[in-house]
């Protein structure tokens, strides 16, 4: 069975690899994400793929997919979503117009150049799945994700996420510069052809509604699981490196991270290495470091890192 | 279900029989180390129990709390993680669990005891153990004794006793052994069977017990070692010098009026 799920999971990205080139970490832990129908906040340089990456994950899994780019001028109707009139018969009716919100995969890029307003109207969509517009409540397709970028660099004139709109997303993966033959090969394929390379539909709808059922099932050891409860319980007592510690939210979202990790890397289990290899991404932006950590010099990961060790 | 959960029963009862042999071999070890050492300090080495069966609780009882799944993955990478997950997840059912108990039931045909029984370790305990027999067989017999642990502690205590209790009496009796005996005993006094052997404090000298030692491993006694008994004359021993220079009578206070009684019964008794 395991194998069977493996092959699902290696064919997706297969097909990715036809686009995306090096970012393998990266896109498992977005497929970590979608199984576990969750958020995911994307955090890298400016032109390291993340935009081309999410949008071949939507086509690969047949999903709608929509792309919002956040700008301080940017208002919540834009992404919800507004009434418009229509004339219709010589009658004026207001008539619902959905925003990009309205898809599968919503790419929201440079999240932190919308201002607050805006930002939390994303959270209602991320947590209910639902959106509201006036008096009226509209229900998203499902399965819904909203896949957020931001550029860790030119902090000015931006809107840092606050701590509980950050504590939405299951995961903040952190995308790096791809390896010299990597790039080498990033430039072949994009300079010598003028067509993207098209990809084909691997996973559909109903089929990935059925690998998050599967993943929540995926067993987990007692042990690993107080292995869980240990690392969060340290974020909230290492006092002499963070200031605020993970919240419960970080716990589940850690089991269940490791859950669909083990699934897409075809095991029936969850293993030890699941768990420490999804706390960086499940702690990242859930940890707030002091000031003695930050005078060091020391990163959120090497914060993570030392919990671990 | 069932059928699964019997092999992990079978795989714990199979490392608990390894574990116990190896607890028995070093409780064995133990008892007879401590045995001999107990023995050359002329210390009662039954006493030699008293660490043994204490290692083997403490052993016996951190053995049976230890996982014994988590020993197996340890030895079998392909299995780690999976059989404690498996055991925890016994009552559940659904179709991961199901293939992990599948891959489990595949996997753990490659277990096998002997990889858990250390053959090195164990025979070390063996020779230790054979080792330590032939040790106390000959300290036993050669009566070996290092010191006298018990002597050195009564002879400290007893230092001790006399620099801080010098002038003071265990007992009333020890009072009345150094005052010259019983004071209030008359003459004709019978012992009674309690005192038989004597009273206890008559066998402290200077209020110091006395202790005698029959030790059971040298009874050996060579009669041909003694040689021809030699004729003493028991006169000789005596110098002709010693005489008794005084003599006294004794002489009971009878009453004038009963002397004539008296003397008929002892002529009576002399059948005059």
């Amino acid at each position: 069975m395991s194998r069977q799920y493996k092959s699902t999971f290696d064919s997706v990205f297969k097909e990715m690899n036809k686009v995306i080139i090096g970012m393998d970490d990266v896109l498992e832990q977005v497929m970590v994400s979608i199984i576990c129908d969750a958020n995911a906040l994307l955090e890298g340089y400016p032109g390291l793929a993340k935009t081309l990456a999410i949008r071949t994950l939507a086509q690969v899994m047949d999903l709608k997919f929509s792309r919002i780019q956040n700008t301080p001028d940017l208002m919540p109707s834009d992404i919800t979503g507004t009434y418009i009139i229509e004339e219709s018969g010589g009658k004026r009716n207001f008539k619902f117009e959905p925003g990009p919100i309205f898809a599968n995969i919503v790419l929201a890029d440079e999240i932190n150049r919308a201002t607050p307003k805006t930002q939390s109207a994303l959270l209602e969509a991320m947590q209910e799945k639902q959106v509201t517009v006036g008096t009226n409540t509209f229900k998203l397709d499902l399965p819904f994700f909203v896949l957020a970028t931001q550029n860790p660099i030119e902090q000015e004139g931006t809107y840092p996420l606050p701590e509980a709109q950050a504590d939405r997303f299951l995961l903040k993966i952190k995308v790096g510069y791809p390896k010299p033959e990597e790039e080498l090969q990033i430039i072949d394929r994009f300079t010598e052809e003028m067509k993207m390379p098209s990809v084909k539909v691997v996973l559909t709808k109903n089929h990935l509604e059925q690998l998050q059922k599967t993943a929540r099932q995926v067993p987990i050891a007692n042990d690993l699981k107080k292995k869980v409860l240990k690392i969060i319980a340290a974020t909230r007592e290492k006092k002499e490196l963070i200031e605020y510690g993970a919240s419960p939210r970080a716990s589940m979202g850690l089991v269940l991270a490791s859950k669909a990790r083990a699934l897409i890397n075809g095991r029936h289990h969850v293993s030890s290495e699941d768990i420490e290899t999804m706390a960086y991404p499940i702690l990242r932006h859930r940890i707030i470091l002091n000031f003695e950590a930050e005078r060091k010099g020391l990163t959120v990961d090497d914060a993570i890192g030392q919990i671990l060790k | 279900m069932k059928g699964f959960k019997r092999i992990l029963d079978e795989v714990r009862r199979n490392l608990d029989a390894i574990e116990f042999l190896d607890i028995l071999l070093s409780t064995v070890l133990i008892f007879l180390a401590s045995y001999l050492m107990l023995m050359l300090i002329s210390v009662n080495p039954l006493y030699a129990a008293v660490p043994a069966l204490t290692f083997m609780a403490a052993a016996g009882y951190i053995a049976l709390n230890r996982n014994k799944l988590q020993i197996v993955e340890g030895e079998y990478a392909e299995l780690d993680e999976k059989l404690r997950t498996a055991q925890d997840y016994l009552d559940k059912d659904n179709e991961m669990v199901e293939a992990l108990q599948e891959e489990i039931a595949r996997d753990i045909r490659k277990v096998e005891a002997g990889r858990f029984f250390d053959p090195k370790r164990s025979g070390t305990k063996i020779i230790g153990i054979v080792l330590l027999c032939f040790l106390i067989i000959f300290a036993s017999t050669l009566n070996i004794q290092l010191f006298d642990f018990s002597k050195s502690v009564t002879g400290g205590l007893q230092a001790a006793e006399d620099v801080f209790f010098k002038d003071t009496y265990d007992t009333e009796a020890d009072e009345q052994f150094m005052q010259g005996g019983k004071q209030e005993s008359e003459p004709g006094d019978v012992p009674t069977s309690d005192d038989i052997y004597g009273s206890a404090s008559i066998a402290k000298l200077g209020g110091r017990a006395t202790e005698v030692e029959i030790r059971p491993v040298n009874y050996e006694i060579s009669i041909r070692d003694g040689g021809e008994v030699q004729e003493k004359q028991f006169e000789e021993l005596f110098p002709e010098e010693i005489y008794s220079v005084t003599s006294e009578t004794y002489e009971e206070n009878i009453p004038k009026e009963q002397e004539d009684l008296v003397r008929s019964y002892f002529e009576n008794l002399a059948g005059r």
